[in-house]
């Protein structure tokens, strides 16, 4: 009896040990991010000096930031539900595309204005929206659903202008990359602008809960009678909508609408939300986690081309982030099956 | 595990048609690309077929017993571009060290094999033993692997003059078929031989089935993991030595577009994501599936940017008639 009470002493003292190792562990690893990003800003400032620490590099950060950031934040939510997006490279790329031949350009006649930029937003959306009824519907696994769209869509961004891409001749599109309020530029403010949308859904909505509550286990919201399926469904369609603000602000600073506005944006987003502590296990983060990784992914790009590394190894150093950042974040043990 | 045969007389016509239907893909594809450009059928266009499908075949080899294992590699395109840059490297490295070119194109190829299979290893290593989700592994794999084959070489290398004779073997014809696709349906039989004979082919199909069973039933899951990943490294750089003899050039980016044909190949054939089951024999038909699609789509006049839709849905197609939605409460992320 004796020896009984012995060990569930030590039982009892073990758990409160890890629930506080747990704790401690949790604590680290929500202030990493953070530290990170200080960490590089320091090594850069030391390493390149007031080239990297000045204020048009800020500016010029500010301007690489806006574009993955959109993109980044539309995945959050597809993340925090535990699915993936993989559409990004083409649903990027087709907004943009079909923005540049609504508008007035070089390549046809047509002269929508904003209705052309709304159209193209539209698709992105629809692309989204189907995504996610295919996904929750047909019981198709995210990825595959994602991967097969991001190469129907980079076709059709292919097709709108069919050889050569269409510039932009809207006087009001063209002044925009250049114009800024406040010292930040525009196309930075649109996506500080989503950033704060983002926000609100996230923290003041019931659907923003939803989310949580779908990505941590399904079938417990499920059991109180929320509608898992259409959380899903909206999420796919918010994150086409960002996608497709992303590839319209991308044709606007371009100047040019073209498949390769959403070429290579996927790696760095995927690293980006990842690397801020959105687990891909989904339920855990959050837009502002999205915002640290962002500003790590885009100081660390910036910072390097600065160096003069070689462009060919940065989308490499990108795939070893994300694959580093999951095996920190990631449950293991001799029970879990990955597949 | 398919060969339970049921007692029921009657030919169940709606499960034939359903378990076969690739087949009737490539019969009804046939017919559609005959009605619409007669020279479709032309032995010319027949011989060009076949012979451009053996790539395909062979890493479509490396890649559904993947599938079957319910894990998907995102990394195979990338890491056949790293194999056919890397080998046409070598070549050019002992060009003048070595004078047989014979020598020199096997020594490269023994090394690129060798690359594909260390390359599997880690990949199947990382996915095994650190438990990252195997499309999460590969996917940052992609891109490793692209920065690699760029670092090699970042622009396309022709291959010299006096090494051109070592790619006079694939023009090799025995009937209307060419040797690179006879070499690859070799290569498929084999694997599918080891697939279904052996306990270790048994086991994938049991780890796809049901991991945790299969563990229980002492099979070595991570091993057995390993290896058919690793397998798939060597497939993928046997690929990447077909694409460098046929076009007798190497390219960065070359393996890009595979990717996805693959997995749409398998898929189309009839080897479900969820894992479990499939059939290398099944992929022959799904590659000659996306073959026919490529080369009747290039017959008639389809825009090329047209073929990336295409491909797309038939993706989407295949996976959607071919996963489970047996239990209404299966859980989909």
């Amino acid at each position: 009896m004796a020896k009984e009470n012995q060990a569930a002493l030590t039982i009892q003292e073990e758990f409160a040990k890890k629930i506080k190792a747990e704790n401690r562990r949790e604590k680290v690893i929500r202030w990493a991010p953070v530290l990170v990003l200080v960490a590089l800003i320091i090594f850069f400032t030391i390493a390149r000096g007031t080239a990297f620490a000045s204020v048009s590099n800020l500016v010029a950060v500010l301007n690489q930031w806006s574009i993955p950031l959109l993109v980044a934040l539309g995945l959050t939510f597809v993340i925090m539900l535990g699915s993936i997006d993989l559409s990004i490279d083409g649903t990027v790329g087709m907004a943009g595309s079909i923005a540049s031949v609504l508008v007035m350009n070089t390549l046809n006649g047509n002269n929508f204005g904003i209705f052309g930029i709304i159209a193209a937003i539209l698709c992105s959306v629809a692309v989204g929206f189907v995504i996610g009824l295919i996904h929750v519907k047909l019981k198709v696994p995210s990825f595959m659903v994602t991967f097969a769209f991001q190469n129907i869509c980079i076709g059709i961004a292919y097709i709108t202008y069919s050889g050569t891409p269409a510039t932009v001749m809207d006087p009001l599109l063209k002044a925009l990359p250049k114009a800024s309020f406040l010292g930040i530029p525009f196309i930075t403010w649109v996506a500080l602008i989503m950033l704060a949308l983002c926000i609100y859904i996230q923290e003041f909505t019931p659907f923003g809960r939803h989310i949580y509550a779908v990505g941590t286990d399904e079938t417990i919201p499920r059991s109180v009678g929320i509608n898992v399926d259409l959380v899903k469904i909206k999420v796919f369609t918010f994150a086409g909508f960002l996608f497709g603000v992303a590839g319209v602000v991308g044709m606007i600073r371009l100047g040019q609408g073209q498949a390769g506005i959403g070429k290579d944006l996927m790696f760095p987003a995927q690293a980006a939300v990842v690397i801020g502590g959105t687990s891909l296990a989904g339920g855990k983060g959050g837009v502002i986690n999205t915002v640290v990784g962002t500003l790590i992914m885009t100081v660390l790009i910036n910072g390097l081309t600065m160096m003069g590394v070689d462009p060919n190894i940065k989308t490499g150093i990108q795939g070893i982030i994300i694959l580093v950042a999951v095996i920190l974040t990631i449950k293991r043990g001799a029970t879990v099956i990955s597949k | 595990m398919e060969k339970t045969k049921t007692v029921a007389a009657k030919p169940d016509w709606k499960k034939i048609i359903m378990k076969n239907y690739s087949v009737l893909v490539v019969i009804l594809m046939i017919i559609i690309f005959t009605v619409m450009e007669p020279n479709f059928l032309n032995s010319m266009n027949i011989v060009n077929l076949l012979s451009d499908s053996a790539p395909l075949m062979i890493m479509a080899a490396g890649m559904t017993p993947i599938l079957i294992l319910g894990s998907i590699d995102l990394s195979l395109g990338s890491m056949c571009s790293v194999a056919n840059v890397l080998m046409l490297a070598i070549m050019l490295g002992m060009k003048d060290s070595i004078s047989s070119p014979v020598l020199i194109f096997i020594l490269a190829l023994v090394i690129t094999l060798a690359a594909g299979v260390a390359g599997g290893i880690i990949l199947g290593l990382i996915h095994v033993k650190l438990k990252v989700p195997s499309f999460i592994a590969s996917l940052a794999f992609m891109s490793v692997w692209d920065s690699v084959a760029l670092m090699i070489t970042s622009s396309p290398v022709k291959l010299p003059k006096a090494l051109k004779m070592t790619a006079d073997w694939y023009k090799i014809q025995i009937g209307p078929i060419g040797l690179p696709l006879i070499l690859a349906i070799l290569v498929i039989l084999l694997y599918h031989f080891v697939l279904t004979r052996t306990a270790f082919g048994r086991g994938i199909f049991a780890i796809g089935g049901n991991e945790r069973s299969a563990r229980i039933a002492g099979i070595k899951v991570d091993l057995y993991k390993v290896i058919v990943f690793a397998m798939n490294g060597f497939c993928a750089a046997l690929g990447a030595m077909f694409l460098l003899v046929k076009a007798k050039s190497s390219a960065p980016t070359v393996g890009e577009s595979f990717t996805l044909m693959v997995i749409s190949a398998v898929v189309a054939g009839g080897t479900s994501l969820v894992g479990g089951s499939g059939s290398l024999l099944k992929s022959i038909v799904g590659v000659f599936i996306i073959s026919i699609i490529k080369n009747g789509m290039n017959m008639v006049g389809v825009n090329v940017y047209w073929q990336k839709v295409v491909y797309g849905i038939i993706i989407l197609l295949a996976v959607a008639i071919s996963v489970d939605r047996t239990s209404r409460s299966r859980i989909v992320k």
